[in-house]
């Protein structure tokens, strides 16, 4: 898995959110060290939609009837849940195995 | 949206866009918003999508969702590559067809068709004499030219310009220069500006008006570096000061530099200063019509105002009239051969179209196997076809790569080889629009001849999958065999008139010119614009005394001289009345050539009849030797050696007779073209203020061209040498056009058969083939390979002969209607015709021979296992 598909279904685990949001969610989490272009960003959403990673699911109550282009809203499917989950205990794993041989300690 | 994001958007599949497209612009812009956009920021979203998109789209095709146009373009352009030899083939065939023509007539627009650079060119005429009943329109004298611009009213403007010869006498050495003698109007006429100081205006041609001078741009840099100050500086030509007024711009163009214009300096006619002499023809006049006058209105004009000055219509001037300028600029020759290099190109454009065609239909019947294995998967007609168009798109596009090339090339071969005497060549440049056309022209090529075949071929059902490589039908091979045989005898038609053009050449250059002495060094010199004038005696005394101290240079074994050189065609005339000729008038215009010195000898001339005379004796006598043609034309059957010419008619005073002595074989005035008839006479009692020495040198000849300087430098310091060449460059000189033309029609006659050969190579090939399995049966049953060989190599030569004749019938009749190209060779000259076409019959069975040669080669075993063919 990519930094910019783990990101983008990490970003996904608060709650459906629109493209843009997923961009700002994964800016804020990660101090503006992973930025995602405008193009990225939609061929991962793409992608990911396309593999049943994600789907699209209909805008809060909230949202809807702002201004701006109609914003498509996504949210994790099991699937996803499920890659996001086997991705994450696989780095723990690997965060383990380096705090192990003390890689964190002498930094 | 921003348009560069639009362009971006584009790179995207279209459902993939329609989907996510407002919701990135929405995207871009808060980006944009946010960080004050600029180049950096449109750089990084660019490059961004640019890699976003390319992994949209393989992630599409990877998943079978590709969207068509990219899939069949990238199909279209893997097929193209993958089959390099065809592609090469075909393009290059492309290429060299429209190539070719796009230079050619490229050529043909700017010499020919386009307009004068004048404005309102379509009123531009030129006005002239008849001469003695001709039907060429000739030059004017000067009180003609004052008499039409005095009285000619319907037209706007009268010009007329001559050329003149001055001699620049204020420099360390006298320098003769080219000149022209305009006449007021010239400059508003061809709209000519001056780049510094003025031009001619209405009082330099008025009585009495100071001598000035207007320099041209070449020569204002070539003598004063481009100083402004030479505005105002003086000159002195033919021993009178001069001052310069102004500086011609260095666009302006006169027509027909050589009659009109392009010369160091210009000047007033002097219609008003001067006497002009009533015998001084050599005024080129042109008028500007008034406008919604007709051409016949004019002329009859000039007959009505002509007539006032020569009455009779039997005399020297025997008529009055016009043409468009245009005529004169290109002239009827250069249009008529440059219609015929473009017809030549068109035929060999032609064979192209017909060589992309079979070879398109070749490869067409080689994919019937596999176009039947992708309608069986699934592939629809629609989609077989798009990907058939794509493919001639890209053959298309690289055939008008290598078009624009050669096209390129053309122009500029054309440019720098153009032989002299065609118009406007030297503006020529390669033209942006012939690039469109090379495009245009390769597209539409390969749309109706690669299509048409191809669509053909994708017709194929799936049923037949399961069987081996089609063998061609009978149809499409005869479609084929028809195609090679097209080419090759558009192509045998193309290279029987090089042929016949060629041979025309070598006969012209192996002809005896009626004259030996190559090695002979010409120069000429001009008395006529001396300021004292000059008279017969003094021009006779400085020939004489020239003779003299040339003949003392060490190292001349003979000199002489002439006012005619061969292969010159500035041939003089003078009125002489052949005596005992049936009806020959009085003073009728001989041609006359004026001698001193060695010159039958030095020429080589061979007598037919008679001896020369001597030139160097004193005495009194006229004596003449004529040429053969003159006898033909004056004195047919009666000996010549009893003949004698009185010389001048009725209205001229000097008379006397010339006996003649001797009968010279015919010299050409021109390769290939009859001799005219010709009269030789002593420069001692004929004499012309211009005339050339010619010099036979035992070693090299500058250090004798330098002697000869310096003996006319101690005989008259003013005077200039003129033109110094040898004879040899003379004759080379003279055959130019016709080694040009001979050089056009080879290069395109060469070109055809190379096509045509490709073709007869690639459907031999194809054809070999697909008949690879039966052949295999034929080994395998002990038919001897020469024998196969022969029954491969038999149907192409059937179908080139064919060709070829057919080729030769064309020939035959494009001969007919251009037979006056050919000087010395008939249109129909069988050797040429039959040489050319067991040429191409014979490098065709080779063409032929070598794909077929492989077949000897088979394996018998290995061809009837079957799939391999």
């Amino acid at each position: 898995m990519t930094t910019r598909t783990f990101q983008v279904l990490l970003a996904l685990v608060e709650g459906p959110v629109h493209g843009y949001g997923i961009r700002q969610r994964v800016a804020e989490r990660t101090d503006g060290e992973v930025k995602l272009g405008s193009g990225t960003l939609y061929e991962v959403i793409h992608r990911l939609s396309a593999d049943g990673m994600i789907s699209e699911v209909d805008p809060p109550e909230a949202v809807s009837g702002s201004g701006g282009p109609r914003r498509r809203f996504y949210t994790l499917t099991e699937t996803g849940r499920g890659a996001l989950r086997a991705e994450v205990r696989r780095m723990e794993r690997d965060v383990q195995y380096a705090r192990g041989v003390e890689l964190l300690s002498n930094g | 949206m921003p348009p560069i994001l639009r362009i971006i958007l584009l790179m995207y599949p279209r459902a993939y866009r329609e989907r996510y497209g407002a919701e990135i612009a929405d995207v871009v812009a808060r980006d944009e918003a946010a960080s004050g956009g600029g180049v950096r920021f449109w750089a990084r979203v660019v490059v961004d999508h640019v890699f976003a998109a390319r992994r949209v789209r393989r992630r599409e095709r990877a998943t079978g969702r590709g969207e068509m146009i990219f899939e069949d373009a990238r199909a279209a352009i893997r097929s193209v590559t993958r089959a390099r030899r065809f592609a090469l083939f075909a393009s290059i065939t492309l290429g060299l067809g429209i190539g070719a023509t796009a230079s050619v007539l490229t050529v043909l627009d700017r010499v020919v068709l386009r307009p004068l650079p004048w404005d309102a060119p379509e009123r531009l005429v030129q006005i002239g004499t008849y001469i003695m009943g001709g039907d060429e329109l000739a030059v004017l004298s000067g009180p003609l030219l004052r008499d039409f611009v005095e009285e000619l009213d319907v037209v706007e403007t009268v010009i007329g310009a001559t050329r003149a010869r001055p001699v620049r006498g204020d420099l360390t050495a006298p320098v003769q220069l080219s000149a022209m003698r305009v006449s007021a109007g010239y400059f508003p006429f061809f709209e000519g500006r001056a780049v510094a100081g003025r031009l001619l205006d209405e009082a330099d041609h008025a009585e009495g008006a100071g001598p000035v001078v207007v320099l041209s741009h070449a020569y204002w840099n070539e003598a004063f570096g481009a100083d402004p100050s030479a505005v105002g500086a003086s000159m002195e030509l033919d021993g009178v000061r001069h001052t310069v007024v102004g500086v011609l711009d260095p666009t302006f163009t006169a027509p027909r530099p050589e009659f009109w214009g392009d010369h160091d300096v210009l000047m007033p006619i002097g219609l008003y200063q001067r006497e002009l002499s009533e015998g001084s023809f050599g005024i080129q006049a042109a008028v500007r019509l008034r406008p919604g006058i007709s051409e016949p209105a004019l002329n009859s004009q000039l007959e009505r105002v002509g007539r006032q000055r020569y009455e009779d219509e039997d005399g020297f001037v025997s008529g009055f009239g016009s043409h468009p300028l245009r005529d004169t600029v290109i002239g009827p020759e250069v249009a008529r051969n440059l219609g015929r290099v473009a017809g030549a190109v068109l035929l060999l454009l032609l064979v192209g179209c017909v060589n992309v065609a079979s070879l398109l239909l070749t490869r067409a019947a080689q994919r019937t196997h596999e176009f039947r294995t992708r309608v069986s998967l699934g592939a629809t007609r629609p989609r077989l076809l798009a990907q058939l168009c794509w493919e001639s798109v890209s053959l298309a596009l690289l055939g008008s790569l290598f078009g624009s090339a050669i096209a390129w090339a053309g122009v500029e071969f054309f440019r720098l080889n153009a032989p002299a005497g065609v118009p406007r060549i030297a503006e020529i440049s390669f033209d942006p629009r012939a690039f469109l056309l090379t495009v245009v022209l390769s597209l539409g090529t390969v749309l109706i001849f690669g299509l048409a075949p191809s669509w053909t071929a994708s017709r194929a059902r799936g049923i037949s999958l399961n069987r081996s490589r089609s063998s061609p039908t009978r149809g499409a091979s005869r479609l084929r065999s028809g195609l090679v045989g097209v080419e090759t005898g558009l192509a045998a038609a193309l290279v029987i008139w090089s042929g016949l053009l060629a041979r025309d050449l070598v006969e012209m250059t192996t002809e005896h010119p009626g004259f030996t002495g190559e090695s002979l060094v010409a120069a000429s010199i001009n008395l006529g614009g001396r300021p004292d004038g000059a008279s017969h005696e003094t021009m006779r005394d400085f020939v004489r005394r020239l003779d003299e101290a040339a003949r003392a240079v060490p190292g001349v074994t003979s000199v002489a001289f002439a006012t005619e050189l061969p292969y010159s065609g500035n041939a003089l005339v003078a009125s002489m009345t052949p005596l005992e000729s049936p009806d020959v008038a009085e003073g009728t215009f001989v041609p006359i050539v004026a001698i001193e010195g060695d010159y039958f000898d030095a020429l080589g001339l061979r007598f037919v009849q008679g001896v020369p005379f001597d030139t160097r004796t004193d005495d009194d006598q006229m004596l003449a030797v004529v040429n053969e043609a003159f006898v033909e034309q004056y004195w047919p059957g009666l000996d010549p050696l009893r003949q004698s010419i009185k010389s001048g008619g009725e209205d001229v005073d000097d008379e006397g007779v010339y006996r003649v002595v001797g009968v010279v074989a015919d010299v050409r005035t021109e390769p290939g073209q009859p001799a005219p008839a010709k009269m030789y006479a002593d420069y001692t009692n004929e004499s012309f203020g211009r005339f050339n020495v010619l010099l036979e040198v035992g070693g090299p000849g500058e250090p004798a061209v330098q002697a000869l300087r310096a003996a006319v430098a101690t005989l008259d310091p003013g005077l200039p040498l003129n033109e110094v060449t040898t004879l040899a460059a003379v004759e080379a000189r003279a055959l130019e056009r016709p080694t040009f033309y001979a050089l056009i029609f080879s290069t395109f006659g060469l070109a055809a058969l190379a096509l045509a050969l490709i073709g007869v190579y690639g459907t031999t090939a194809y054809a070999t083939a697909a008949r690879h399995k039966e052949i295999g049966i034929r080994v395998a049953l002990g038919e001897g390979e020469q024998r196969i060989v022969r029954m491969i190599l038999r149907r192409t030569v059937v179908v080139v002969s064919v060709g070829a004749a057919l080729g030769a019938g064309l020939a035959l009749l494009g001969g007919r209607l251009a037979s006056d190209a050919l000087r010395l060779v008939h249109y129909a000259d069988p050797l040429t015709y039959l040489g050319v076409m067991a040429w191409v019959v014979g490098t065709a069975a080779i063409a032929a021979w070598l794909p077929a040669r492989r077949l000897t080669r088979v394996d018998p075993s290995e061809a009837l296992r079957g799939e391999s063919g």
